[in-house]
């Protein structure tokens, strides 16, 4: 999966399975469902390829995060669902609150203002 | 929708996992282009558009194809494991239900596999486990053959050594080396303190000799130079446990001196644990000198050499034969052509065990018998308890279970019970192994590596699963079979299915008897074989005799101190109260080596191509044969006054009359050894003693009074036995002999004090061990087919009791069906019998090298064990047959 050729910003390694995930709290999405709710909760700004979300899905599939099923789509055509599992559910809530942690303490050294002791 | 997802449609559950990513890939990109186009863009804009946000649609098919294939196998592995452990519960719980059967079965194949266990465990440490030197493949020894006398292994001279270590396109190294005693007379435990004289088991060997084994000193140096030359300073390396179990491990040693056969050795390395190499406790340092030319017929010298990397034993063999033969050609007086001067390699390690391996291939072989014995066995529970069970696998099968899964429930059983088999025979096998060890010191080679370690415990599981396998299979089959019709219907007991079973069990009890023939029959050969070798006149009278061995150090016993110590020595031996006669002989029937001596005859010429008659000669004292009781066939015994006459005298025995002079009387006649100008009259014939071992064929001998040694043949023997012929128990005197050493020589060590019977019962150790350990098996073989008779009958008995019911009610007399059940064991067991006897006209063969005095189809042996074993089925059809007669009519109808 190379980064997307005009991305304004990369993402980190495996970013994109917890952005998946947090996708699908909501309720079960399919594919193209999951890109375009990435878009609108980004802005635009993280720039996925589109394709390397599938790889992605099929992973979370393998290690039980989600499950898939066969359903109709909005315009009436056979799509594939993914649902957070309960085992996805928990591994979100770590990932996020590790996240957080780092976000946080990354935050801190690069606002700071004060030269350390 | 497209024809393919129709297609897909139809498939009824399971999925082509391909397709439905085509699909999923294929929606996305669609649904995109719909949108963009909904938003206003061209269809083909909107087309591209879509593509490119996507990016390389083949590279993201293929990813997930690869994720979901592993997805795949993750699953059925899951699914497998499930199934397993689901199949053990059930195995488990269906055991633990019957705990006599289970017992009995585990039992069972506890003896088979700890039987196995144990035999591989010996065969791997002695035959399989690789020597602990340095890439031990490579190394091999080297002998000199004179294959005019059918000696293919003899110890190589100088000259000759020197010929084969030159091959350096073949040999990377060799060095020679002899077996030496020392005397160690300092240095035991704390200073000061006085000890006993200690026997020190050394090898005096070339400064190669750890070179070639690849093995360095742990402490200190290797021998350097020409240490081992007269002249240089002594010096010795010792092994690591010498070193800490004799002499107290103190580091200071090194560097230091011992006291070794009356003069001082410097210790100058010692080695790292564990290092063996003929037995030896200390190496000390011989010099082979490269220019020796001289000295061809003084074979002393054993040698091993490490073969060049690449190099075949064929190849160092042809090698060694060219030289050979050039040398012969070079030095006609001492290679005439007669004498077939060659020289032999040999792998190191078929050389250390090539004469266990017969033995252990037999036992291994036997008790791989005894496995499928037991085999047969639990296959036949497994038979009669499948009657319990018929009808809960009857239910299971109507109610949809796939005959594939009861089969493979039923196996995961069978491999359940091995298992735990497995687990008992390994204890048992590790007990057995301790056993062994501890009642057989001696027998076999590399004794000390065999051991129950994760290598055997791999084969024993792997044999478990394996037997879990075999007699599971046919029972299992049989039943699943046997499910899917019949057992339903009410009193199916007697029908067809049955009938199958009780075949299938009768084929087993065939086999097993059979097996058991087999080893029974060789246990029988290896008994009498064994008998036969312990009832062979010896040629000698072995009981009330006392062996002491003995040996005097070079450093303070001349020539003619040595033969005054001996004679002394048997002097005052003899004067012990209890005692009747006492001599010394430098070698002992039953395990006379010794080294033939290349002798002349008077008056005798011998063409140059002629091989010079080449007896064993025996150093003697006086009271030779007196004290052994062997007795003169003609002329005179050698009697104490010859010790110091001038005339020199000796004795032949039969072997050596006859096969240097044929068809005339050697006595009166003149001998010499090559070696010197002094005659020697011969003044007698003894009788042919089995000299070389109980089992192995008398040498020519010629026995000469010790004290006349060095006069005849230049050279003096200073290791000697010491015998005493005694009125009562000759272990009596030991403690008396003892002192009788100390009282001449308080430095001497004494090798050995035991009794002649000690010292045969030691030389056939090994048959012996092989006897009892094969009989233990012949046991365990016999019981386990009795037992499968007895569970066939009962089978049968029970199955008829209806039918046997009817018989008595309708006045049947009870000996007919007695006879009845009896017959049918019997018929069992004759065509058992038949079979296994076949069997073992063939497999026995195999026993041949074991064997003694008996051939491999003594018809005694098989007719004695076709008798006990027919005896064996009678018995264990009497049982059941009694039970038969006993059914009471009523009962036997109103039974199902």
């Amino acid at each position: 999966m190379a980064p997307a050729p005009d991305s304004s910003v990369e993402l980190l390694q495996g970013t994109l399975d917890v952005l998946v995930l947090k996708t699908l709290t909501w309720g079960p999405r399919h594919g193209y469902g999951v890109v375009r709710a990435l878009h609108q909760l980004t802005d635009d700004v993280l720039r996925i390829e589109e394709g390397s979300l599938y790889p992605a899905l099929h992973r979370l599939e393998r290690r039980g995060l989600v499950e898939s099923e066969w359903g109709l789509s909005e315009n009436n055509r056979r799509a594939k669902y993914y649902r957070l599992t309960a085992d996805g559910r928990r591994y979100l809530r770590a990932e996020t609150s590790s996240w957080s942690t780092f976000a946080d303490a990354v935050s801190k050294v690069l606002t700071a203002t004060v030269a350390p002791a | 929708m497209s024809k393919s997802t129709l297609h897909r449609y139809l498939r009824f559950w399971g999925s082509d996992r391909r397709a439905d990513t085509d699909d999923e890939l294929r929606f996305h990109i669609e649904t995109a282009v719909q949108e963009l186009v909904t938003a206003g863009m061209a269809p083909e804009q909107a087309r591209a558009e879509a593509m490119r946000r996507f990016g390389d649609v083949d590279r993201v098919r293929a990813s997930c194809d690869a994720i979901d294939r592993l997805a795949e196998r993750d699953r059925r592995r899951r699914d497998l494991w499930e199934t397993v452990m689901q199949d053990l519960r059930y195995a488990a719980r269906s055991l633990r239900r019957s705990p006599g059967f289970a017992l009995g079965a585990v039992l069972t194949l506890a003896l088979g596999i700890g039987a196995n266990t144990a035999i591989f465990s010996v065969v791997d440490g002695v035959l399989l486990r690789p020597l602990p030197y340095h890439d031990p493949s490579r190394l091999a020894r080297l002998f000199t053959a004179f294959r005019g006398s059918g000696t293919e292994r003899y110890a190589m001279s100088q000259p000759e050594f020197m010929d084969y270590k030159g091959l350096t396109q073949v040999f990377e190294n060799a060095s020679a080396y002899t077996g030496a005693s020392l005397t160690l007379t300092s240095q035991c435990g704390a200073p000061g303190e006085r000890c006993e004289p200690q026997r020190v088991r050394a090898v005096a060997a070339t400064r190669d000799l750890l070179p070639v084994l690849g093995i360095l000193p742990a402490r200190g140096r290797n021998f350097e130079n020409d240490e081992g030359r007269g002249g240089t300073e002594r010096v010795v390396i010792l092994t690591h446990e010498l070193w800490q179990n004799r002499l107290g491990g103190d580091p200071r040693l090194l560097g230091g001196t011992l006291t070794l056969n009356g003069v001082p050795r410097r210790v100058v390395g010692i080695l790292p644990p564990g290092f063996q190499f003929e037995k030896a406790e200390a190496l000390v340092p011989i010099y082979v000198n490269p220019d020796s030319m001289t000295g061809r017929s003084s074979n002393y010298l054993d040698g091993v050499a490490r073969l060049r990397s690449g190099v075949t034993l064929e190849q160092a063999q042809r090698e060694l034969n060219a030289v050979t033969r050039r040398t012969a050609v070079q030095y006609p007086r001492n290679y005439p052509a007669s004498m077939g001067y060659g020289a032999t390699v040999v792998g190191l390690r078929d050389e250390m065990v090539g004469d266990v391996r017969p033995a252990l291939l037999v036992l291994l072989g036997a008790v791989g018998l005894v496995l499928l014995i037991a085999c047969a066995n639990v296959a036949n529970l497994l038979l009669a308890r499948g009657e319990a069970r018929q009808r809960e696998i009857a239910v299971r099968t109507a109610l949809g279970a796939d005959r594939r899964r009861i089969v493979r429930q039923l196996l995961t059983e069978s491999v359940l019970l091995s298992v735990a088999g497995a687990a008992a025979g390994a204890l048992l096998a590790w007990w057995g192994v301790k056993t062994m060890l501890a009642v057989n010191p001696t027998a076999i080679p590399r004794l000390h590596e065999i051991r129950v370690d994760a290598t055997v415990g791999a084969v024993t599981l792997a044999v478990a699963l394996f037997t879990g396998l075999v007699f599971g299979l046919a029972p299992s089959m049989q039943l699943a079979r046997a499910g899917v019709h019949a057992s339903l219907r009410e009193g199916a007991r007697g029908g067809s299915e049955s009938a199958g079973r009780y075949r299938l069990g009768r084929t087993l009890v065939v086999t097993e008897i059979a097996l058991a023939v087999v080893v029974v029959i060789g246990a029988g050969l290896l008994i009498r074989s064994f008998w036969a070798l312990r009832t062979t006149d010896p040629g000698f009278v072995p009981e009330r005799l006392l062996v002491v061995d003995l040996d005097v150090p070079e450093a303070r016993y001349d020539a003619q101190a040595t033969g005054v110590f001996y004679r002394d020595l048997v002097q005052r031996l003899a004067a012990l109260p209890g005692a009747q006669s006492s001599a010394a002989a430098s070698d002992l029937p039953p395990v006379a080596s010794g080294s033939n001596w290349d002798i002349a005859i008077e008056g005798r010429t011998r063409a140059t191509d002629e091989t010079a008659p080449s007896p064993n000669v025996r150093s003697v004292t006086g009271e030779y044969f007196r004290t052994m009781s062997i007795s003169i066939v003609r002329g005179r015994a050698l009697v104490p006054a010859d010790e110091e006459s001038a005339l020199s005298v000796a004795v032949l025995n039969e072997t050596a009359a006859r096969s240097f002079w044929p068809g005339s009387d050697p006595i009166g006649q003149r001998v010499r050894f090559s070696s010197t100008r002094s005659w020697i009259t011969i003044v007698g014939i003894a009788r042919d003693v089995k000299s070389a071992g109980l089992g192995e064929p008398t040498p020519p001998e010629i026995f000469v009074p010790h004290g006349q040694l060095p006069a005849v043949s230049g050279t003096m023997e200073r290791t000697m036995y010491a015998v005493v012929r005694t009125a009562g128990d000759p272990a009596l005197l030991a403690t008396a002999a003892r002192h009788v050493v100390r009282d001449l020589d308080p430095q001497l060590a004494i090798r050995n004090v035991w009794t002649m019977r000690e010292m045969i019962g030691r030389s056939v150790a090994a048959p012996r061990f092989t006897m009892l350990l094969l009989s233990i098996f012949a046991a365990v073989a016999l019981s386990l087919a009795a037992i499968g008779i007895y569970g066939i009958l009962s089978y049968a008995v029970r199955r008829r009791t209806r039918e046997i019911g009817i018989r008595v009610a309708l006045g049947g007399q009870p000996r007919h069906v007695l006879w009845l059940v009896v017959g049918q064991g019997l018929r069992l067991a004759m065509a058992g019998l038949t079979l296994g006897v076949l069997a073992a006209l063939a497999a026995t063969r195999l026993t041949t090298r074991l064997l003694y005095g008996v051939r491999a189809t003594d018809p005694f042996t098989f007719a004695g064990v076709v008798i006990l074993l027919g005896a064996v089925a009678f018995l264990a059809s009497w049982l059941p047959a009694r039970r038969a007669v006993s059914v009471d009519p009523r009962a036997a109808l109103s039974a199902d």
